[in-house]
């Protein structure tokens, strides 16, 4: 069991071809190596963590972090018994915590994960680097724009990693993507297309009224900034990751259409995002119909990537024509197979687009209706980086400054929407990180 | 009006073209081994023989014999008049249609439309003209899902093709075509059901691809129409109908 993350991460940055071109582009992903990993938890052993937060997500990480080798949970937290019980059955030497100060005061504690309701990131992610801890925490950042400043500020001042759990960062599909994309294989980008439909309320059970906000905690402002925090984050990401910017304004229409049931957030938002150079994010979530599912589209002059599904499409598709192929078999003198295009050819619709796939072999691909990820969407590669991390004292590169554009531009878009007006990415929150 | 683009390579003696629109789909040749005045006499021959069948069988096209067989079937019309061209269209549909024991039939739902026949049958005519005339080597590619090969690759010893998942682009399985044929039935992402069940009328929905490879184009054709729809049950009866045929199913994409 302990091998299949390793073995899992070795094959994923050896397929890549993860060499210096795309470690320079993707400085992140150096902290995956297998090699360091070995190295460290031989002169180390393994990194002692706790789990602040043993809700779903919570506990979906335990499930990954009993396979990886160089990980050994020894603590776990959360004022809410039914969570706390549920987690230490499956960690059952663990040391519990209601109150995650106490658990900061342990010295035998290297990181923290970090998988509590968003209200709360902010807060015990500098409480735990203060405290000398790693840390490793859900996206996103924070729920205020000055919680993430202070979130960035605190990180600067302290020699301690800090990840977030950004899966797409380390989904094959989406680094192999990028990369394609960079070297021109839809052309220049134009465009960005995403949204993220489902249909469900987002509620839980909860087994008593006085527990309602404290479980349901998505649905109320003070805890959660509703879809654009949950869902938008991770897409929103990637936009960037294309553009190689960020967009200096946004204006958005926001409303409860459907789940009238006394929520505080969206059930659905429309918003777009413009760059400097006028390209724009057009994003969309909604989760009273389904049918669109969740999609990232990158659009290029030449084609489209959907990075979701790790295929893209060529405008002018000439790979289509196999015949073409084989004309220019003939003039070099070769031989090779030619592609048939799918079956039943139909000009003229979108469906008649041929996809091509953005990695060899096959991928996980999620559709995005499950709140937990699909299995190796990258969060497990994230998670054993960071024990990694934890042994070496190594930081990684980038992610905090990627998982704090990403949330700013959430709540920049909660704002368009609250005011009804075009904002422009104001002056106090941008750092020297950000292009415009 | 058929638009078409021709070309000849001298230094390797090939030639292709390319006409939109034929059949419902894109018709691609490639001959080898072929002088340019022979090759265009050739594929001229071909595509106009093509194309005055599609004029017969589009039912796209409200004056097409099909379409006007079809308005006459659907306002009860009695004693319909058949061409000869026609006739024997009909005639090869019953032959297949028996063959298959009624799961192949160009006619359903009050209509015809002989759509998963009339490729396949061009393609095995075309062979046949072009072997006639000497040509020993070619591939005849309607839309990629009905493809002929004659002879052999000038530098391999078939013609090779790659069957791709119509969902995510990955090959499926790879093909060797020597003086044979292949046709692949499925439903692409966004355009599920366009082959019904001839026999309970439902649209065949599964996100299924049958490969088929046959001696015979016509065969191919028919059979991997007929292996869609029909039921797991029979595919084995149904291939037994056929010597010489093979079918790869990809039933759960
Ligand atoms: N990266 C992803 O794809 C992904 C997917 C799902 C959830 N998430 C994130 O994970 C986080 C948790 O989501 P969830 O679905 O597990 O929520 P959840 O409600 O199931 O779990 C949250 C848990 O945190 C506990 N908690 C609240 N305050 C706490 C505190 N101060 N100290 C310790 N524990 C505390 C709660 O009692 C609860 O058990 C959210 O930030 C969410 O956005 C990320």
């Amino acid at each position: 069991m302990a091998e299949t993350i390793d073995n899992g991460k070795r094959q994923f940055l050896k397929e890549l071809g993860a060499g210096a071109a795309l470690l320079a582009a993707m400085p992140w992903l150096k902290a995956c190596s297998p090699e360091k990993t070995e190295a460290a938890s031989q002169a180390r052993g393994q990194a002692r963590v706790a789990l602040i937060g043993c809700g779903s997500r919570g506990q979906y990480h335990l499930t990954i972090l009993r396979d990886i080798a160089h990980a050994r949970v020894v603590a776990l937290c959360d004022p809410y018994e039914v969570n706390l019980r549920a987690a230490a059955a499956m960690v059952p030497d663990a040391k519990l915590f209601s109150d995650y100060r106490s658990l900061l005061e342990d010295r035998s504690i290297d990181g923290v994960i970090i998988a509590t309701p968003l209200g709360s990131h902010a807060r015990i992610t500098v409480d735990a680097l203060e405290a000398g801890k790693h840390v490793f925490c859900e996206k996103a950042m924070a729920l205020t724009l000055d919680e993430c400043k202070a979130v960035y500020e605190a990180y600067q001042r302290s020699p301690k990693a800090l990840y977030y759990c950004m899966q797409r960062m380390y989904d094959p599909k989406y680094i192999e993507g990028i990369r394609q994309i960079r070297e021109g294989l839809i052309g220049d980008v134009v465009g960005m297309r995403c949204h993220w439909f489902r249909n469900a309320d987002w509620r839980r059970p909860v087994p008593d009224p006085s527990l309602e906000r404290q479980i349901n905690w998505r649905l109320y402002k003070e805890h959660s900034a509703g879809l654009m925090t949950e869902l938008a984050c991770h897409q929103l990401e990637i936009c960037n990751w294309a553009a190689e910017k960020i967009p200096v304004e946004v204006a958005g229409l926001g409303d409860i259409v459907y789940w009238k049931d006394g929520r505080e957030v969206y059930d659905s938002v429309s918003l777009t995002y413009r760059y400097s150079d006028g390209r724009k994010i057009t994003y969309e979530s909604l989760i009273s119909n389904k049918y669109n599912a969740m999609e990232d589209q990158i659009l290029g002059k030449k084609g489209t990537a959907d990075l979701t599904r790790g295929v893209y499409y060529l405008e002018e598709d000439d790979t289509v024509s196999g015949m073409k192929q084989l004309l220019a078999q003939m003039r070099d003198k070769t031989f090779g197979a030619i592609p048939a295009a799918g079956p039943s050819w139909r000009p003229e619709l979108r469906n008649s687009y041929t996809p091509h796939p953005l990695i060899k072999g096959p991928q996980s691909v999620n559709g995005g209706q499950n709140m937990v990820s699909a299995d190796h969407d990258g969060s497990d590669l994230i998670l054993s980086a960071f024990c990694t991390s934890c042994i070496t004292g190594e930081k990684v590169e980038n992610v905090v400054e990627e998982a704090y554009c990403a949330t700013v531009l959430c709540l920049l878009g909660n704002l368009a929407m609250d005011t009804k007006t075009v904002v422009t990415f104001p002056e106090e929150y941008k750092i020297p990180y950000m292009k415009f | 009006m058929l638009t078409k683009d021709f070309t000849y390579e001298s230094e390797s003696r090939t030639a292709y073209c390319c006409a939109e629109k034929l059949m419902g789909t894109r018709f691609e040749i490639l001959l080898t081994d072929i002088e340019k005045r022979a090759a265009e006499l050739l594929v001229d021959s071909i595509l106009e023989h093509i194309g005055a069948d599609d004029s017969l069988l589009n039912r796209f096209d409200p004056s097409s014999e099909v379409s006007r067989l079809n308005s006459a079937l659907a306002a009860s019309k009695r004693g319909l008049a058949f061409s000869e061209q026609m006739t024997k269209w009909c005639e090869l549909a019953e032959h297949y249609r028996a063959k298959t024991g009624g799961i192949f039939n160009v006619r359903y739902g009050g209509s015809y439309d002989f759509g998963g026949l009339a490729k396949g049958a061009e393609l095995e005519w075309a062979a046949r003209t072009l072997r006639d005339r000497g040509v020993h080597n070619a591939l005849l590619n309607f839309g990629g899902s009905s493809i002929a090969g004659l002879g052999r690759h000038p530098y391999g010893d078939a013609w090779t093709v790659d069957v791709p998942d119509p969902f995510s682009g990955h090959t499926l399985c790879t093909v060797r075509l020597c003086d044979s044929a292949l046709s692949v039935s499925g439903n692409t992402p966004g355009y599920g059901g366009h082959i019904v069940d001839t026999q309970n009328g439902e649209r065949v929905l599964s996100r299924r691809v049958v490969v088929v490879t046959a001696l015979n184009p016509a065969d191919a054709e028919v059979l991997s129409t007929a292996l869609m729809a029909a039921p797991c049950g029979r595919r084995a009866e149904l291939l037994a109908e056929f010597p010489g045929a093979e079918a790869q199913f990809f039933d759960n994409l």
